[in-house]
């Protein structure tokens, strides 16, 4: 009896949803029969069930609706606003029952529904003529005495025909059924199986003739009165297969029903179980309960009117069943891949070699066959939308109109499990806040109704679903102080973000536009579960909406859960799968390429056009020795992933290919490590694990991007602002410090056992090279011997330092910690009294000491700036040039080119300044010139350095970018040694050249 | 006569022998699916010592265990040693447990069985059923369903 009443629970559900469309149909059409015809007939076979089985409650909710349906066919009750609304009432009513019934609640106590069948027999009532035979008729048909009035009209055939106990017609295979038990299949791919699995033609051709047989039979039947006859002789073939049924063997049905049916005593009739045989369904009830539940074969010439309820043909299979085929199926290619293998190493055998190709393309198709058994098409999660909608459309006045497209788009029955809930809060979302009510839509020239338009298609491995309303769109000012409200961000960072990044907010947890809880949506809870659901499926939503026009949103998932597109990537000589869903990119990086893993304080990031992105050392993450290594000299890569609005990249050893697998779930004994949310097995036949990046995402935001997100911005900025200056803030001494980051060349570590003392100056060993460095305080910090690091080791001695280099000499900078790069317009508040700071100013509500760096460094090089003095001491014996440009461009073109020829290189703006250097310090060997500069021009100066004896033989090197012989000539007279072009550097270098020589001769005495 | 009670506590239950470090373990029969040369294996990494790692059979992915590590022979899992893989079947997931040496089958009548008290080495209280007196020397019966429940605690 549970196994009976287990099948009747699913069943009704479905059948129930059923009539949930059908009425919706009626009130878009009240006047079409076939619709009220269908169900009445659908209802009639659920109050019969409901007595068979005891279920009296249910029994007169269904009668009581059956009863008003009759009227409404029997064309002595127009169907009217009040009685949709009344039967969807009594249709709700039924679903409760039938939980109620799984619950084993009351389920026998009519009295609670008693409103209700007053309601609905009052309407009944209220037909003008209102026959009372029609209640009374359904008493009797209720009573199973079909066969007393054979002249009836079809449509009392129908419903009376139907006995209690004789299941439903399985109409529609896409109705959802919350309690499904099975997944159902449609017959023609199960028949691809058995054929596939080499189903002896014996019994296949018996299949096809039988069915032939039972289809060629059919059509006959539609010669009688009308096409619902022969479909009520199916149903009535049923109930005569049912050992309760004592139904004499001349019954209307049988002058319509196939010759295989004739023999009402038979339980068995000829043709095979798998066949769509009526009688099947009969048989079951009577024998095994809980074997397959066939469907009626409805031949499509039969139904022109209903083609969606009947075209199809199903059975219901355990979902454990298809489980087995699958793993099964997956061991079979395996087996495939090995006996391919091994047969490859001896390619003599003709025949093998045929019966190998041969098996390979069967396992495929197999395989192929297999997984469709999982896919149902998308428009069973949509199914109860139209019903939804009038809901909310009656009780907020607001006028939707639904339109569906691609509904029959197939996938796998458990991610449509999963996508239903999400789906469902995005339409009510579309409803309750996106449509506007018909007045306001009229005012702002859309029409009344509003449209909801959802659309699914396959793209690329995805089911691609895009939900769009017409409605007022998002309105990214009203977000904006919304989520500076509920402190999801500052007002700030809000000025800084896109209208697009403004409308993603809604996603944030917490987020609710709605200003009013309404009973349909604005709980607080919403699209933040939405998204966080899709993205468990390995799917992803967007969003895009305009203000007025309506708003947009693209959910992307995966078609099934089962068979994923990975990446197989090597990390330590483990292999491992990333879905590759979640990769955006791959990079190498390394000696031989461009790019480089950077530390923007502990942090690995990876600079991807303008963006700092964090990156995860995948060996670390494995417990194995870490890949990335501070000199990058190792060559690796990044997998650029994004889960949501994290992006981050994985740093491993080798990338291997993409590859369709197989996910099997992890044993429980490992399933608590997270990082992995399966395995699966290659072609090879050897295991991988793969990788869960949500995992992996959710340690970046936990740790690292709250340093990141202050740099990135930064760095976004910088790329947008030219004229401001990235300014690193570190701690030292219980100081705030601040330097140019330009300044910077390095910013890397020390260890304090490494630094020793040189008289006044602090050295330590960096890079085979002693680095003179300085502590701000004066003296190296003190390592306590018992000192620990934050992770409780002993502290290794290591802390960072800033490293200024410059003309082939380095010195160093000890500091504390890194604390940030700001962005600023340096602006330094007022002249520091410290020494070593050029002043201060205020970095996010802190003082900050902006770093007066020429003073450290000549507290270490007191010549490192000093080389236009006249006592300096010979650091060097590079040739010296004084270089007088105004543009800047030109110098830095020119600085590097003469740096590399050998040159030590003063360099000054124009010539007044130019003179300035010259008069104190004549120990150059050459002064190279621009012409056009401000103040005082080429000419000019050259005239004024002939004029002071000291420098007459100085030699002077004219550059210009015109170099005309008058331009020449004029040059000469004006004291120019050489007058050169620019562009030419070659010429520039070889006349240079001639005077690094000339110091060394006669130039000894400038010194002198 | 034999009456019902000493029946029932004579019918014999028959076990698989399996050894590790030479101490004798055996296990119930009826719950094993397979014996096998331990193939070659993935590695699971960040997982407790016992779980050796993951291996292929005939398609199926199955969860390795050291039964060594499991029962404090040895403290990691050596793959030189743990020669040999016995599948076993939960209602779940199919696990092997990698032993040394798997011997033969034997019969052992319930009342032969010496239920667990002192004799039991403390380390395998938690999973001996009793101890089995086979020739001269003590076999360990040991219990599947506790030996894989370790992992979840």
């Amino acid at each position: 009896m549970d196994d009976l009443l287990q099948e009747f629970i699913a069943e009704t559900i479905e059948s129930l949803a059923e009539i949930d469309q059908q009425l919706l149909e009626l009130e878009a059409t009240p006047e079409n029969e076939d619709l009220i015809r269908s169900i009445f007939r659908t209802l009639h076979t659920i109050k019969g069930t409901c007595g068979f089985l005891g279920l009296t409650r249910m029994e007169g909710v269904a009668h009581a609706s059956e009863t008003l349906l009759g009227k409404m066919r029997d064309r002595k009750l127009s169907f009217t606003p009040t009685i949709g609304t009344a039967l969807f009432e009594a249709l709700d009513r039924l679903k409760d029952i039938v939980e109620a019934v799984e619950l084993n609640q009351n389920y026998t106590d009519p009295t609670p529904d008693q409103d209700l069948v007053n309601l609905l027999l009052a309407l009944s009532e209220e037909a003008a003529e209102s026959p009372p035979e029609a209640p009374a008729e359904e008493v009797i048909e209720s009573e199973f005495v079909e066969n007393f009035e054979p002249q009836e009209s079809p449509e009392d055939v129908s419903s009376k025909e139907t006995s209690p106990a004789s299941e439903a017609p399985q109409k529609d295979i896409s109705s959802s059924a919350e309690k499904i038990l099975g997944d159902e299949v449609p017959i023609d791919q199960l028949d691809d199986l058995f054929a596939d699995i080499n189903t002896p033609h014996k019994e296949k051709a018996a299949q096809d003739a039988s069915q032939d047989a039972s289809q060629g039979d059919e059509p006959e039947a539609t010669q009688d009165p009308s096409q619902e006859e022969s479909k009520a002789a199916d149903e009535g073939d049923s109930s005569q297969a049912e050992p309760l049924n004592e139904a004499p063997a001349v019954t209307p049905t049988e002058t319509a029903s196939s010759p295989p049916q004739d023999s009402p005593k038979s339980p068995e009739p000829p043709s095979p179980p798998t066949n769509q045989a009526p009688s099947t369904d009969g048989k079951n009830l009577a024998q095994s309960p809980k074997s397959v539940e066939i469907e009626p074969v409805k031949p499509q010439t039969k139904a022109p009117q209903r083609p969606a309820t009947d075209a199809n043909q199903s059975i219901r299979v355990g979902l454990n069943v298809l489980d087995n085929l699958i793993n099964l199926v997956s061991e079979l290619v395996l087996t495939r891949n090995q006996l391919v293998q091994l047969f490859q190493a001896e390619k003599q055998n003709q025949i093998v070699d045929t019966a190998l190709s041969r098996l390979s393309y069967i396992t495929a198709e197999l395989q192929d066959e297999v997984m469709k058994t999982r896919m149902q098409p998308i428009d069973s999660a949509w199914i109860k939308f139209p019903r939804m909608l009038r809901d909310l459309t009656r009780d907020s006045s607001k006028k939707i109109n639904l339109v569906q497209e691609g509904g029959s788009t197939e996938v796998d029955r458990q991610v449509l499990e999963l996508i239903k809930d999400p789906l469902t809060h995005m339409i009510r979302n579309s409803a309750d806040h996106g449509i506007e009510t018909p007045d306001v839509r009229k005012e702002s020239g859309k029409p009344e109704e509003g449209t909801i338009k959802i659309k699914a298609y396959h793209e690329g491995g995805h089911i691609i679903m895009e939900m769009s309303d017409d409605g007022h769109g998002l309105d990214s000012q009203k977000l904006k102080s919304k989520a500076i409200e509920k402190g999801l961000f500052t007002p700030l960072e809000a000025g800084s973000m896109s209208e697009r990044q403004l409308q993603s907010v809604i996603f944030m947890p917490g987020f609710s536009t709605a200003a009013a809880v309404t009973n349909v949506s604005g709980r607080g809870v919403g699209m933040d579960v939405v998204r966080s659901n899709i993205e468990k499926l390995g799917g992803s939503i967007d969003l895009s909406s305009t203000l007025g026009k309506g708003t947009n949103f693209t959910v992307k998932i995966p078609l099934t859960l089962t068979i994923i597109s990975a990446v197989i990537l090597e990390v330590r000589g483990e292999r491992v799968a990333v879905p590759q869903i979640s990769i955006t990119e791959l990079h190498r990086i390394g000696s031989r390429s461009t790019k480089r893993i950077e530390f923007v304080k502990d942090t690995a990031v990876l600079r991807l056009r303008d963006e700092l992105i964090p990156i995860i050392d995948l060996a670390q993450e494995i417990g194995m020795p870490p890949i990335i290594d501070k000199d990058n000299t190792a060559d690796t890569y990044v997998v650029i992933t994004r889960i949501g609005a994290t992006q981050f990249g994985i740093v491993v050893d080798k990338i291997f290919d993409t590859q369709e697998i197989v996910v099997k779930p992890l044993s429980k004994m490992i399933g608590d490590i997270k990082l992995f949310s399966g395995s699966t097995i290659l072609g090879d036949g050897s295991i991988v694990l793969i990788i869960d990046p949500n995992t992996l995402a959710s340690k970046i935001t936990d740790n690292r991007n709250a340093d990141l997100n202050a740099a990135n911005n930064q760095i976004v900025k910088k790329s947008k602002e030219l004229d401001k200056t990235l300014l690193l803030i570190f701690d030292a001494h219980q100081k705030r410090y601040g330097i140019p980051l330009c300044l910077v060349s390095r910013i890397t570590e020390y260890n304090i056992h490494n630094v020793e003392r040189l008289e006044n100056l602090y050295i330590i060993h960096y890079n085979d090279t002693l680095l003179p460095i300085v502590f701000l305080n004066g003296t190296p910090p003190a390592l306590e011997p018992d000192a620990l690091d934050e992770n409780g080791d002993p502290h290794p001695g290591n802390f960072p330092m800033l490293v200024f280099s410059d003309r082939g000499r380095s010195m160093a900078i000890a500091i504390e910690e890194i604390i940030s790069i700001e962005d600023l317009r340096l602006e330094i508040e007022f002249s520091a009294k410290t020494t070593g700071a050029l002043g201060s100013t205020i970095v996010n509500d802190t003082t900050t000491l902006i770093i007066d760096i020429e003073y450290y460094i000549k507290s270490v090089f007191p010549n490192w700036f000093d080389d236009d003095s006249p006592n300096r001491s010979r650091m060097t014996e590079k040739p010296r040039l004084l270089f007088v440009e105004d543009s800047s461009f030109f110098k830095n073109l020119m600085i590097p080119l003469f740096s590399l020829s050998g040159f030590q290189i003063v360099m000054v703006d124009n010539g007044v300044e130019g003179l300035k250097v010259l008069e104190e310090d004549k120990n150059f060997n050459a002064v190279v010139t621009d012409i056009e500069m401000p103040e005082m021009d080429g000419y000019e100066f050259a005239q004024e350095i002939r004029k002071r004896s000291s420098l007459v033989h100085m030699p002077i090197i004219a550059l210009s970018s015109k170099v005309s012989e008058e331009d020449v000539q004029h040059g000469i007279e004006c004291g120019f040694t050489s007058h050169l072009s620019k562009t030419d550097q070659k010429v520039i270098l070889e006349v240079l050249e001639q005077y690094k020589r000339k110091k060394d001769d006669g130039g000894a005495d400038a010194d002198a | 006569m034999q009456t019902p009670d000493t029946f029932f506590k004579n019918k014999h239950t028959q076990y698989i022998l399996f050894s590790i470090e030479n101490q004798g373990f055996c296990i119930n029969v009826d719950e094993i699916q397979d014996v096998m040369d331990t193939p070659k294996m993935t590695r699971i990494p960040l997982c407790t010592s016992e779980i050796a790692g993951l291996l292929n059979l005939r398609g199926r992915i199955v969860t390795a265990m050291d039964m060594a590590v499991t029962l404090s022979l040895r403290t990691s899992h050596d793959p030189k040693k743990s020669a040999m893989a016995i599948i076993v079947d939960t209602e779940s997931d199919l696990y092997s447990l990698l032993v040394d040496h798997v011997g033969e089958i034997i019969s052992i009548a319930p009342g032969d069985i010496e239920s667990k008290s002192n004799a039991v080495d403390p380390r395998w209280k938690n999973f001996a059923v009793g101890i089995y007196k086979y020739g001269d020397e003590l076999i360990v019966i040991l219990n599947t369903q506790k030996l894989l429940d370790m992992g979840e605690e």
